[in-house]
């Protein structure tokens, strides 16, 4: 009797530790993701980076995913809503679940967001305007910016929008201005500088603003504007003889900048341009640290995440994201 | 063989068929690959909304309607009206939603990837067959209708006829309710049977509107003119064919006009057959473009057995555009089980050639055609028993179809043609057809099964499993359809959700100065869903219609 009490004890105690063993591998890990939307199949990807191991399509978006807002845990895509409706996603990237989708105006064509004190800031490019929505992503407020605007940031309590000027009835595209709106009591006042063709992209680096002009396809290539956020004032325009789809900007001012049908290229000295890679699809880049991650879209064949050493201009351990994915707007999750 | 088709023919009046691509096979004792039973089905067509036809899904947009059969592209079908061969040499085939619901009763389709005298079809043939009812009139809350037939006088029975499609209609789209604007579609023409051939001319001015979220939109006037005759001479058969079609599209004040035309000519003797195709185009799009085409066809068939019946065909086809010159070999084995019941097995090698759109679309803002394209390659394999008796139809029947060198449009900075395409379909699938007693209940039933694969990935819009079934139970129908989820985007676990249609209908008939009257009231789209077939796309909800006909055939 005795003998089975014994063993009946020896087994719970190994099942017990099992148990334990088992529940410890269930404890949340620090998570080092990069998040990856996947523009055609419309899902989200997430690459582990310390297990280098692809998560593929945990998440299903709205229809066409444009653009990528992390803040902490949560992730915001804008849909752009073509064969559908126009929507916010509201990711928790911690547990890689889509916590709600918010409609947006139909036909909108919502582009980019920006988030400041509280509020979200959303481009509607057919609409010429931009839509500001509480932290409910409720809409509390809009401004017109110009013609067809796309790319947003913010800065100093200012909302900064690349105005394209692009007209949908004849795909021909007018002046580009940034635009500088300023939330008053009376409502927004605006300032604006005219740029290149066809401004997509604002960012903020080293407390300049710099618009990425992708040009008009059509014989006017592209450039990079830097701007002085205080005046205004353009201090340096880096012409490039391609249609730059985006850029970063890296340690002693390298720059970073991808052309979709001809690949990746590095700006330094303001002036010199050299090829980092060849490659057809080349689209978004991010920075982590002093790497530069770029996607690389492709409808038909593999699509890829590569990462670049600005400094040697080495590609370096490509992550295959997938088949026929459309890579797009990508992120990093750390927490 | 011959008792195989003479069961068929008998089988036919069931359906009240004449002219079918079963009989004129028959009929004209000539060698196309139609002799060889192959997956065949015949459909009534009572309602609009039925979005699946045994395995033939219709893809459809606003006032654009696309035929795919047994997963195939639209461009690999044939559409034929009545034996006219309506197809568009720049889109490659013709859209559907140019012919007018109301003069369509029937469908036949054969689910092979035969070729018909050398027109090719990887996926089949759908030929369209008119009711020959005299009057219609038909209201709904969507569309009306009028159908007038006058005839026959010596040789010639003609009906014309007029449809409308309201211009907007609610959807409500993941919990917003929208409207659909510019759907309006009007259509006008004629159709002049003669003892020897058809003629059906279409007159249609449409809206058309982008999907859903699209800032473009358009106005379609369109006129197509389609003819086909058969003379018979002294040993052999001429058959005469053609299609015309005119479309000028106008969108953002700019207007293009495309104009096509497809002819051909096919000399037809015992064993042999010999003709040509020209395919043309005159576009402000893609310019002046003629394709033409010979071809030659040689055929045998033998009784191996008492029972087993060999079919082989090859179907020599050139094309000096494409420096090609494509044997397409087809053979047949056809066995007769029993008394009524059948097995065949057909494997045949078949090809597409490109698009003159796909060839020739100059570069705008969206996309650019692909001079270099080849010629895509199918290799095909059809088998299945069937069961034919005067009560009852069974079909079993499994296919195969491995199409090399795939066109399609893929989406780079613009959307380009590619011959870069491994595509596979393949599946299983049972029809059966039950009519106990003669006009009091009858009962259709068509399952299918089916996967289809781009480059080992699920293919867009094809579902795994489509269901299609109607019951007759006196001057009562209903019919429900049913496609399974399918892949809303590439290599993707985003699925478009389940249709699930169900149409009803009752009928009363009557006799009113010696004509045979029919009043008929129903409802398409019972559970007034706006469900997407092709995304973007979302079709209207609830159909209610009332509907007056003389000499109505069920």
């Amino acid at each position: 009797m005795l003998k089975k009490i014994v063993t009946i004890i020896i087994v719970a105690v190994l099942f017990s530790l099992i148990a334990c063993r088992k529940a410890e591998e269930y404890v949340p890990e620090l998570k080092n993701y990069l998040v990856i939307v996947n523009t055609l199949s419309e899902t989200v990807s997430f690459y582990d980076l310390d297990k280098d191991t692809l998560y593929e399509d945990l998440i299903t978006t709205g229809r066409t995913p444009n653009d990528l807002l992390i803040l902490g845990t949560t992730g915001i895509i804008v849909n752009s809503g073509f064969q559908g409706i126009p929507a916010l996603d509201v990711i928790d990237l911690s547990q890689m679940k889509i916590l709600s989708r918010k409609p947006l105006p139909t036909g909108s064509n919502p582009y980019s967001i920006a988030y400041m004190n509280g509020n979200f800031y959303v481009t509607l490019a057919a609409n010429n305007m931009v839509y500001v929505l509480n932290q409910n992503f409720l809409p509390i407020d809009s401004f017109t910016v110009g013609k067809w605007p796309e790319g947003i940031t913010a800065f100093n309590g200012k909302i900064l929008v690349a105005s394209t000027g692009f007209n949908i009835q004849d795909y021909t595209y007018g002046d580009g201005y940034l635009y500088v709106v300023t939330k008053t009591k009376a409502g927004f006042s605006k300032d604006s500088v005219k740029v290149g063709k066809n401004p997509q992209i604002v960012k903020i680096r080293d407390n300049k603003i710099w618009v990425c002009c992708t040009g008009d396809y059509a014989g006017n290539t592209g450039a990079l504007y830097i701007i002085n956020p205080s005046t205004l004032a353009i201090e340096d325009s880096i012409k490039v003889n391609f249609y730059p789809s985006d850029f970063e900007v890296f340690s002693n001012g390298t720059v970073l900048f991808t052309d979709f049908m001809n690949g990746i290229f590095r700006i330094r000295n303001n002036s010199l341009i050299d090829t980092v890679m060849i490659v057809y699809g080349a689209s978004r880049i991010i920075k982590d640290g002093n790497t530069g991650l770029v996607s690389v879209f492709n409808a038909s064949d593999s699509n890829y995440i590569f990462f670049v050493d600005p400094d040697s201009n080495i590609v370096y351990d490509p992550i295959n994201a997938g088949l026929a994915k459309g890579v797009g707007p990508i992120g990093i999750f750390r927490e | 063989m011959e008792l195989f088709l003479l069961l068929f023919v008998s089988f036919l009046p069931f359906f009240e068929i004449k002219d079918t691509i079963y009989s004129y096979a028959y009929l004209d004792n000539l060698l196309s690959n139609f002799r060889a039973p192959y997956n065949y089905s015949i459909k009534s067509l009572a309602f609009y909304s039925t979005p699946i036809y045994s395995n033939l899904l219709v893809f459809k947009g606003y006032n654009i309607y696309s035929p795919s059969l047994g997963g195939t592209l639209p461009e690999e079908n044939l559409v034929l009206f009545d034996g006219i061969p309506l197809i568009n040499p720049m889109l490659g085939y013709q859209e559907l939603s140019l012919i007018p619901a109301n003069l369509i009763g029937i469908a036949e389709v054969l689910h092979s990837s035969s070729p018909i005298s050398g027109l090719t079809g990887i996926g089949g043939v759908i030929n369209l067959i008119p009711l020959k009812n005299p009057l219609e009139v038909k209201v709904s809350n969507l569309r009306k209708e009028l159908k007038l037939g006058i005839g026959p006088f010596k040789d010639l029975s003609l009906t014309v006829f007029h449809e409308t499609f309201t211009d907007s209609f609610p959807i409500e789209y993941e919990n917003v309710t929208l409207w659909v604007k510019n759907t309006h579609d009007k259509k006008t023409g004629f159709l002049a049977k003669f003892s020897q051939g058809t003629v059906l001319v279409i007159k249609r001015k449409a809206g058309a509107p982008g999907p859903l979220g699209s800032l473009s939109t358009g106005e379609r006037d369109e006129l197509s003119a389609g003819s086909n005759f058969n003379f018979s001479l002294k040993k052999c058969n001429l058959q005469l064919s053609s299609n015309y079609t005119l479309q000028t599209y106008t969108s953002s004040g700019t207007s293009d006009i495309h104009k096509t035309l497809f002819l051909r000519g096919v000399i037809k003797g015992k064993e042999v057959e010999t003709g040509a195709n020209l395919y043309g185009a005159n576009s402000t799009k893609i310019g002046n473009h003629i394709i033409p085409e010979i071809f030659g066809i040689l055929g045998i068939k033998r009784m191996l057995t008492q029972k087993t019946e060999l079919t082989a065909t090859i179907n020599l086809i050139y094309n000096p555009t494409f420096k090609t010159l494509f044997p397409n070999p087809s053979i047949s084995l056809t066995n007769n089980l029993k008394f009524d019941l059948f097995s065949f097995l057909t494997v045949s090698l078949n090809h597409r050639n490109p698009t003159l759109n796909e060839l020739y679309w100059p570069e705008d803002n969206f996309a650019r055609g692909n001079p270099e394209l080849k010629p895509e390659r199918s290799f095909n394999i059809d088998a299945g028993l069937r069961k034919v008796s005067p009560k009852s139809y069974l079909n079993l029947f499994v296919f195969f179809k491995k199409i090399n060198n795939g066109i399609l449009w893929v989406q780079e900075d613009k959307y380009v043609p590619k011959n870069f395409a491994s595509l596979s379909h393949k599946g299983a699938g049972l029809e059966a057809v039950f009519k106990p007693r003669k006009d009091l209940i009858y009962a259709e039933f068509s399952l299918n099964l089916q996967d289809s694969r781009l480059k080992g990935t699920p293919f867009i819009y094809r579902p795994n499993l489509t269901l299609s079934s109607s019951l007759g139970m006196g001057p009562t129908k209903i019919e429900l359809s049913y496609i399974g989820k399918r892949p809303e985007r590439p290599n993707s676990t985003k699925m478009l959700p389940p249709v699930w249609m169900i149409n009803l209908s009752m009928e009363k008939s009557f006799t009113l100065g010696g004509q045979n009257l029919a009043v008929r009231a129903g409802v398409e789209n019972l559970l007034n869903k706006n469900y997407e077939i092709v995304r973007g796309y979302p079709l209207p909800g609830r159909e209610l219609f009332f509907e007056i006909s003389v000499n109505r055939r069920m």
